[in-house]
C-alpha cells in the first residue's frame, strides 16, 4: 500500500513536471533564440547621395521587418482607427491624392520634417512624434499581443514595449524606403534616353532659366531645407511655415522643400494643397511670385522680378520633365507593402 | 649563473626602456595634429544670422542668412621657405556651432604664411568628383552651366530704397576660385595644435573692388563680371587670430 502510494506521488510528480516544461516550450517568449540582429544593407542607387545612419538605431533586417509591420499595423494608434498606411498609401507615393499629406519618400535623408519644420533631427525623432504626439500610442496594446513582444526582442534585444523602440523601428523602416529609379534617375546613370522635350526641360530645370535646382538639387530633388518662394506677401495662421516655430521674422513663409518625386500622382501642391494642377505650379514661378522681406534671395534674380518669363513651350517642356520623376517600381516595391 | 640573469634581466629592461622611449618620440612626430577653427565675424563683431544689422563699403545695409563653402589645398611655408601641402577639402557650413577640422602630420615650428583655396581646385571641380553627399550634391553647379560646385553661396538680405531685398553671392567655375594668401608669421607647438581662421563677411564687398548690391548686382551665378570681383575681394577674408 505504501509503495503504491509513493509510486503514485512520484508519477504524478513525473507529470506535472513534464506537463509545465511542455508548457514552458510551447511558449516562444520563454524560448527565445540568442539576441543576434542581421544587419541590413539599404540599397540606394548610384546617383543617392550616402545616406547617414545614426550609430545609435542601425539598420537590422529584424528592426526594418517591425518598423514594417509597424507601418501597416491599426494598433499603433490607441483606439485602432488607423495606422501609418492609412494616410501614406503606398500606390499614391505613400501619400494620399487630393491632399497635403507630406508622402514618405527618401526620409532617411532629411533632418527636417513637417511642412513647417517643426520637427529637426534624425527620423528617430520625427518617428517620436509620429508615435507619442500624433498618434499617443498605448503601449500595452502591442505589449499584449501574441507576436509582437517577440517581434520586438528580434530587433532590439528585449520583449518589453515603449514607444522609443515603436520609433526606432519604424525609423528603420523608412530609411530603406528609397525611390531611386524613376526616368531621371536612370537617366543620370545612363540607362535610359530623354526625349527632346524632357531633356530641354531638364535645362530649364537645372539652368539659370528655370532656376529650380537651388532648392530641388539633383538627384533627391530636395535640398531639405526650408524657403519662401512666393506664395503669400502677408503670412497669418498656418501659412507663416516656419515662423510658427522659431518667431523669427526672417522666417515668414517658409517650408520645407518637398521632393519632386512622384510629383504626376499629385493633385494637390504646396502645404495648403492650393494648386491643383502642376501647370498651376509652374504658372505660380512663372507670374505669382509674391514678393515680401523673407522671398528666398535666389527668387530675386534681377530681370526676373516678374517671374521666370518662360513662353507656352518652354513650360510644356518643364512639365515633361516633372512627369519624368515618376518612379512606378518605388510605387509597387513588394519590400515597402503590407506583410500584415 | 646568477650574474647571467641579472644581466639579460638589464639588457631586457634597458630594450623596453629603449621601445618605450622610441614609442612616445614617435607618437609625437606623427600624431601632431592641426585644428583649424573656423569663425564668423563682420568687422570684429561675431557673425549673427538674419540680422540687417551690417554695413559693407558702398554702404549697402545687409545681413547674412546663408553660408556655404569649400576650403581646400593648404599650403604652410615655415620660416625657413619650406612648404607643406595637404589637399584635403572641407565642406563649411558657418552655421554649424564651431567648424573645425583636423590636419595630420604639419611639423612642430615656425611659419610665415599660410595659402588655401575657398573653393576647388580644377581636379575636384568636377561634376560627381567629391563623394556623393547630401552637401556636395547640394553645392553641385549644373552642367548646363559648366558643371562642378559652387565653390561658395552666401546669401541674405539687403536695404533696397527702405525695403528689404534678398541677395545671392553665388561663386562657381576655376577661373573664380578664391586664393586666399594669409602672411602673418605664427607658431605650430607639438601635440594638439589650433590655428583660429576668422572671416570677416565685409571683405568679401571691398579691396580691391567695392561691391554694391545696387550697382554690381545682388545675384552673382551668371554674371562672370561679378563673381571676378569677389573672388578677389575674397583673397583677404580669412585672417590668422
Amino acid at each position: 500500500m505504501k509503495l503504491k502510494v509513493i509510486f503514485t506521488v512520484l508519477v504524478v510528480g513525473l507529470l506535472t513536471v513534464l506537463a509545465c516544461k511542455k508548457d514552458k516550450d510551447d511558449d516562444p517568449i520563454n524560448n527565445l533564440p540568442p539576441y543576434n540582429p542581421t544587419p541590413y544593407t539599404i540599397n540606394t542607387p548610384s546617383n543617392l547621395p550616402a545616406m547617414n545612419v545614426p550609430s545609435f538605431n542601425p539598420t537590422t533586417v529584424e528592426g526594418v521587418y517591425l518598423g514594417r509591420k509597424l507601418y501597416y499595423d491599426k494598433l499603433l494608434h490607441p483606439t485602432g482607427t488607423s495606422s501609418c498606411s492609412s494616410c501614406h498609401i503606398q500606390s499614391q507615393g505613400f501619400a494620399v491624392t487630393g491632399t497635403n499629406i507630406i508622402p514618405h519618400v527618401n526620409l532617411g535623408y532629411q533632418n527636417k520634417f513637417l511642412w513647417n519644420g517643426e520637427i529637426q533631427g534624425t527620423l528617430e525623432d520625427a518617428m517620436m512624434f509620429e508615435v507619442e504626439t500624433f498618434f499617443g500610442t498605448d503601449v500595452s496594446r502591442l505589449q499584449k499581443d501574441s507576436l509582437y513582444p517577440i517581434l520586438f526582442y528580434k530587433a532590439f534585444g528585449s520583449t518589453t514595449i515603449d514607444t522609443k523602440k515603436c520609433a526606432y523601428a519604424l525609423a528603420q523602416f523608412l530609411r530603406t524606403v528609397v525611390s531611386g529609379n524613376s526616368k531621371l534617375d536612370r537617366f543620370i546613370r545612363h540607362e535610359a534616353l530623354f526625349t527632346p522635350d524632357e531633356i530641354q526641360g531638364f535645362n530649364i530645370f537645372f539652368s539659370e532659366k528655370g532656376d529650380c535646382f537651388h532648392c530641388h538639387s539633383l538627384s533627391l530633388t530636395s535640398d531639405g531645407d526650408l524657403h519662401n518662394i512666393g506664395l503669400d506677401s502677408v503670412f497669418t495662421g498656418v501659412n507663416a511655415g516656419y515662423y510658427n516655430v522659431s518667431h523669427n521674422a526672417a522666417d515668414y513663409g517658409k517650408f520645407r522643400t518637398p521632393s519632386l518625386r512622384n510629383t504626376a500622382l499629385k493633385t494637390t501642391f504646396m502645404h495648403d494643397a492650393r494648386f491643383t494642377t502642376l501647370d498651376q505650379v509652374i504658372e505660380h514661378y512663372n507670374t505669382g511670385v509674391k514678393h515680401s522681406p523673407s522671398l528666398d534671395p535666389v527668387m530675386t534674380k534681377p530681370g526676373k522680378e516678374l517671374g521666370l518669363q518662360l513662353t507656352p513651350l518652354e513650360k510644356q517642356k518643364l512639365k515633361a520633365f516633372l512627369l519624368t520623376l515618376t518612379d512606378s517600381t518605388f510605387l509597387t516595391n513588394p519590400d515597402f507593402s503590407n506583410p500584415n | 649563473m646568477r650574474t647571467s640573469i641579472l644581466l639579460i634581466r638589464n639588457v631586457v629592461l634597458v630594450v623596453l626602456m629603449t621601445l618605450i622611449v622610441s614609442s612616445c618620440k614617435k607618437k609625437d612626430d606623427d600624431e601632431n595634429k592641426l585644428n583649424l577653427n573656423l569663425s564668423f565675424a563682420v568687422d570684429g563683431s561675431k557673425l549673427e544670422f538674419n540680422s540687417i544689422k551690417y554695413v559693407n563699403a558702398a554702404a549697402n545695409n545687409y545681413s547674412v542668412s546663408k553660408l556655404h563653402f569649400y576650403i581646400s589645398a593648404f599650403e604652410f611655408e615655415n620660416a625657413d621657405g619650406n612648404k607643406f601641402t595637404f589637399d584635403s577639402i572641407f565642406y563649411v557650413d558657418a552655421a554649424t556651432q564651431t567648424p573645425s577640422f583636423g590636419l595630420e602630420g604639419l611639423p612642430v615650428g615656425n611659419y610665415k604664411s599660410l595659402r588655401f583655396l575657398i573653393g576647388l581646385d580644377s581636379l575636384h571641380n568636377i561634376s560627381h568628383a567629391l563623394p556623393n553627399t547630401i552637401d556636395n550634391e547640394n553645392m553641385s553647379w549644373p552642367d548646363m552651366m559648366g558643371g562642378g560646385y559652387h565653390f561658395m553661396k552666401l546669401e541674405g538680405n539687403f536695404m533696397d530704397g527702405g525695403n528689404p531685398t534678398g541677395y545671392a553671392m553665388h561663386l562657381g567655375k576655376n577661373v573664380h576660385v578664391v586664393q586666399v594668401n594669409i602672411q602673418k608669421d605664427f607658431k605650430i607647438s607639438g601635440g594638439a595644435a589650433a590655428l583660429n581662421l576668422e572671416m570677416n563677411i565685409n571683405e568679401w564687398f571691398s579691396n580691391p573692388h567695392n561691391y554694391d548690391f545696387n550697382v554690381d548686382g545682388n545675384y552673382s551665378m551668371s554674371d562672370s563680371v561679378a563673381m571676378s570681383k569677389l573672388a578677389l575681394n575674397g583673397k583677404d577674408v580669412f585672417n590668422i587670430q
